[in-house]
């Protein structure tokens, strides 16, 4: 029968792949134009704030608006109209899905912009080499759905007899959602040492980290601090841990990959304004990608990018 | 039988008639078997060549449907498998990408790939085409297709026709990435599994978004794009409308632009990534695909179909669905032939010029007629270019293609065997009649020798009284005969002897009893012998004084004494030539001139009479008897002949008998006594004296005798 040839293709760690295709403008410049209102999380607000601007720069007749307080806020302005788009650093959730739905009969076009992933940081006096998945449910958990016992000292990770302080994400970040259904399997989070359950920002929490020996928290990946550090994780006890590098969260293998959203209201019937459809291919191009690289996330695959596009292809343009 | 008849079958030998037998009944069997051997034979012929086209035309079908099992099968399984699914979605990303940024081709490359239109692909199509193509109609407008075209067709450094060698363009493009990833294992896909190419066509625009051979509908839309007319566009179409997984869809045979218009068979399946559709996979096969399976890869002479016989195909529209074996074997021929029996001008261009006999050969025979109506068996019909044919035919049961299939040959070839076998079976019957007969006459000879050197055996016996053997040495049944045939002549040889010597004896005492002569009438069987005799002396003795002589002798002495006497009379009458004719008791009756005329018959009988006293003197002289004899002879005509038939007795009788009896009583004791008319011959006269009586009669005393 048919061979299947497992194909792997590498991507050299900070060069854009070549398949990545260069945005070039539409000649009648006059033909793009409107007002870019982005809101929603801030973790894809880090790359709108470039991406925007960039793109305005292009054509004469674009203004923006750019809001990003967490991504909540994003999907509810995309519905209230406030928005058209809504920056997400997780998958859109049902209640959401169907609230949108509701108002508007028609589900949100959802577009990945960028490969991204959330790093476990500690404090970089901390010996502790790796993690498994089920122990940090074990830790961030009251539910603890992954069968583990509470773990609230660094005694029971082989450390000190010290309990763990543990730093949460405020309820509007995508963040919080996106660990809930992964890490917690869509249990509650502990109220147990919890220090500081309001972050917005992974720079909010590695700063606090920074700060205190015993303490743990989550955040994006992309932050430059020597005093904190991320470590590997593995799904479970002796399963192979990997470290949240490019190369890992490319291939997916690293998990706690996630892909950053946005998400548009495009009714079905009609084909998408074309300063949405000329702006995500801004986004997803060779200009697009390389400003993800430069933050220090992870750009798209062609295949991706591709996949993405077509989703928003205009027949006959 | 007429008795002519008969008699004529009579008159010819055995020898004939026993080859006759043979010949006769080695012809009737040679006739028979050869006549029942022509007739079974030739039905037997007939049927197997029936049989032969039947099991060849169930062979073909098996294959044929078993082919396009096969084929639906391994696109179900295809469109399962990862590399598939992967290659889909991959490849409609590459594709994607280079069509939503609008990747354009520069001025020079625009050129190469319209030269490419215009000086190879349309001038083919052309040639292959009633209408006319213009190139600018057909070069592609959309950037992406021009696009792939020039990286994957134009700027492919490898010959038309095999396009499908260039596993990565030169272009740094996603899509090449994608290109080298999974080219490789398509192509070996199409080139094992006996495709002529492989599609992938993404579900949301129908564009191509790969193919192996890279024709020019690599790339194109079959929604809006050059071919969204096409056969392939329809059967997409159809999956589309209808995206049921794991079903495999098909589309008949029809002019295919892309590839230069000639005919193609597409498949196509769906391609599903768990629940999202993503796209459809198609394939495509050529004629001779399915060429390979009725031709049996072109062998025909090894199916048994000599020089006219074929399998082909016919869809519901009466056309061909895969090539007649002229156009294959004897393209000049062929195309001389389809204009003969008058096809429409399109039809024989396109056959002409694509090589194929596929959709434009009609085939308008009974044998297509009864298989599209559903039926299966055989017919002599004629065929599509007029031949008379045995034709054994079938509808195919094939999903989604209305197809019939036909096993034939022409009958002039179907009946050669049928001939030669008659032809062989003539000249061995000849060859057989001759030996038989050669056989037949040796076997008469050889079995009739033995009667032959029997019959020759006989025969010889009878012409040369040489009881010769036989002789045969065989342990048969002729052995046998011949030896109780050789006993037999053994047994008559001594009987043939024997009865020599009893003749011999019968002869004896014939003439004892008889004159030699009357014997001898006697002994040819003459009856009634009675003759009338003149000049006949006839003799009468009587001895007196026998009875004295005899008186105190016992009777063989005394008959002793009698036959002394008699036979001395018997031994005289010899030698005077006297016939004597009988004796009663002592007396002596004897004639001359009786048997045999003589002159002297009275002379000579007178001196028999004297000798016979000489006897009685002789005897009275030895015995110291007194015997006397009296003679009385006569002569004239007498009456002679055979007296009784069982006991017979040679007489005579008449007046000289009587007369010489009479005289001889008369006569005187020792004297002779004769008549008138022996005296008056006598010679010696004189010792004779009248003697008185009423007759007139002489006596004499013979001569020297003592008183």
């Amino acid at each position: 029968m048919v061979t299947i040839l497992l194909f792997t293709v590498s991507y050299a760690d900070n060069k854009l792949s070549t398949g990545i295709i260069s945005y070039t403008p539409v000649e009648d410049k006059d033909s793009v134009y409107g007002v870019l209102k982005c809101k929603g999380s801030t973790r894809v607000g880090r790359l709108l704030n470039v991406w925007v601007p960039s793109f305005v720069e292009m054509y004469p007749h674009i203004q923006s608006e750019l809001s990003f307080t967490g991504t909540g806020h994003g999907i509810s302005s995309l519905i209230d109209g406030s928005a058209n788009i809504a920056a997400s650093s997780r998958k859109i959730k049902d209640l959401e899905m169907e609230t949108f739905y509701k108002a508007k009969g028609y589900p949100p076009t959802e577009m990945k912009v960028s490969l991204d992933a959330l790093a476990l940081y500690v404090n970089r006096l901390n010996p502790t080499p790796s993690i498994t998945l089920e122990q940090l449910d074990a830790i961030f958990s009251s539910t603890r759905r992954q069968g583990l016992e509470a773990i609230v000292n660094w005694k029971q990770l082989g450390w000190e007899d010290k309990n763990i302080t543990v730093h949460l994400f405020a309820k509007e970040a995508g963040a919080r959602g996106f660990l809930q259904k992964h890490v917690l399997l869509g249990g509650e989070y502990t109220t147990q040492n919890v220090v500081n359950d309001k972050h917005l920002t992974a720079l909010s929490v590695t700063d606090e980290i920074e700060k205190d020996k015993y303490s743990i928290g989550f955040g994006a990946i992309g932050i430059d601090n020597f005093k904190v550090k991320m470590l590997p994780i593995a799904k479970r006890e002796r399963y192979p841990e990997y470290a949240p590098n490019t190369k890992n969260i490319k291939n997916e293998k690293y998990p706690l990959t996630r892909f950053l959203y946005i998400y548009m209201d495009v009714p079905p019937d009609k084909p998408i304004p074309k300063l949405l459809y000329e702006f995500c291919k801004f986004m997803l191009s060779k200009e697009g990608q390389t400003i993800v690289l430069k933050d220090g996330g992870v750009p798209l695959s062609p295949r991706l990018i591709g996949i993405e596009l077509a989703k928003i292809q205009r027949e006959g343009i | 039988m007429k008795r002519g008849n008969i008699k004529l079958f009579h008159k010819v030998s055995i020898k004939s008639k026993f080859l006759m037998m043979i010949l006769s009944t080695a012809m009737v069997c040679i006739a028979v078997i050869g006549f029942q051997g022509l007739h079974y034979g030739k039905d037997s012929l007939t049927k197997s060549m029936y049989d032969h086209l039947t099991s060849l035309k169930s062979a073909r079908t098996q294959q044929i449907e078993s082919y396009f099992q096969d084929k639906r099968s391994l696109m179900k399984t295809f469109s399962t498998e990862h590399t598939i699914i992967d290659a889909m979605s991959e490849f409609s990303a590459g594709f994607n990408l280079l069509d939503i940024y609008k990747v354009d081709i520069d001025k020079n490359a625009s050129m190469r790939l319209n030269n490419f239109y215009e000086n190879s692909f349309v001038e083919m199509l052309n040639e292959n085409s009633i209408q006319e193509y213009s190139h600018t109609s057909l070069v592609p407008k959309k950037e992406v297709v021009k696009y792939l075209q020039y990286n994957y067709i134009v700027n492919n450094p490898v010959e038309v026709g095999k396009k499908d060698l260039l596993e990565s363009a030169e272009d740094k493009s996603y899509y090449t990435e994608v290109h080298q990833k999974f080219h490789h294992t398509l192509r070996d896909i199409v080139k094992n599994q006996g495709f002529d190419d492989l599609f992938l066509i993404d579900s949301k625009n129908l564009n191509i978004v790969y193919s192996v051979s890279k024709e020019v509908d690599f790339g194109s839309s079959l929604k809006n794009g050059k071919f969204a007319q096409s056969s392939l566009a329809k059967v997409v179409k159809d999956v589309i409308s209808h995206p049921d997984k794991g079903i495999v869809r098909v589309v008949d045979f029809k002019n295919y632009e892309p590839s230069y218009n000639t005919p193609q068979i597409f498949f196509a399946v769906p391609i599903y990534k768990g629940s999202e559709f993503l796209g459809v996979l198609a394939t495509q096969i050529t004629v001779d695909a399915i060429n390979n399976i009725t031709t049996g890869y072109k062998n025909w002479s090894h199916d048994g179909l000599g020089e006219s016989g074929e399998v082909y195909l016919v869809g519901r529209d009466y056309t061909m669905r895969s090539d007649a074996r002229k156009i294959i074997e004897q393209p000049e021929v062929y195309f001389s032939d389809i204009n003969k029996i008058g096809l429409d001008k399109d039809s024989i261009k396109l056959i002409t010029a694509i090589r194929s006999t596929v959709l434009n050969q009609l085939v308008r025979s009974e044998a297509v007629k009864r298989a599209t109506e559903g039926d299966d068996g055989t017919v002599i019909t004629r065929n599509y270019l007029g031949e008379k044919v045995l034709s054994a035919y079938a509808p195919l049961n094939l999903e989604g293609l209305d197809w019939s299939i036909i096993a034939e040959k022409e009958i002039s070839e179907a009946e050669q065997p049928i001939k030669e076998f008659q032809k062989a079976l003539l000249i061995s019957s000849t060859i057989l009649a001759t030996l038989i007969t050669f056989y037949a006459i040796w076997l008469a000879y050889s079995f009739l020798a033995p009667i032959n050197s029997m019959a020759n055996g006989v025969k010889n016996i009878i012409n040369t009284d040489k009881f010769t053997k036989i002789n045969l040495s065989r342990d048969d049944e002729f052995g046998e005969l011949s030896n109780n045939i050789d006993k037999m002549i053994d047994t008559i040889k001594s009987q043939s002897k024997e009865i020599a010597n009893k003749s011999k004896e019968n002869d004896a005492l014939l003439l004892n009893i008889l004159p030699q002569s009357i014997a001898q009438r006697v002994k040819a069987g003459e009856k009634d012998i009675a003759e009338k005799v003149s000049n006949v002396a006839v003799l009468f003795s009587n001895l007196k004084g026998f009875d004295n002589l005899s008186q105190g002798l016992s009777s063989k002495e005394s008959i002793k004494l009698l036959n002394e006497i008699i036979n001395e009379f018997d031994n005289q009458a010899q030698k005077f030539g006297i016939e004597k004719i009988t004796t009663i008791g002592d007396s002596y009756m004897a004639a001359s001139g009786l048997m045999q005329p003589r002159l002297d018959y009275a002379r000579k009988l007178a001196e028999y009479a004297h000798k016979m006293f000489f006897v009685i003197d002789d005897f009275n002289r030895r015995h110291a008897s007194n015997l006397q004899l009296v003679v009385g002879i006569d002569s004239g005509e007498v009456m002679a002949g055979i007296v009784g038939e069982h006991k017979f007795v040679y007489d005579i009788w008449g007046e000289s008998v009587n007369l010489a009896n009479n005289i001889s009583h008369q006569a005187s004791l020792g004297t002779i006594r004769v008549s008138q008319s022996i005296y008056e011959q006598l010679i010696n006269k004189d010792k004779y004296k009248k003697c008185s009586g009423e007759i007139l009669t002489y006596e004499t005393i013979p001569k020297d005798r003592v008183s």
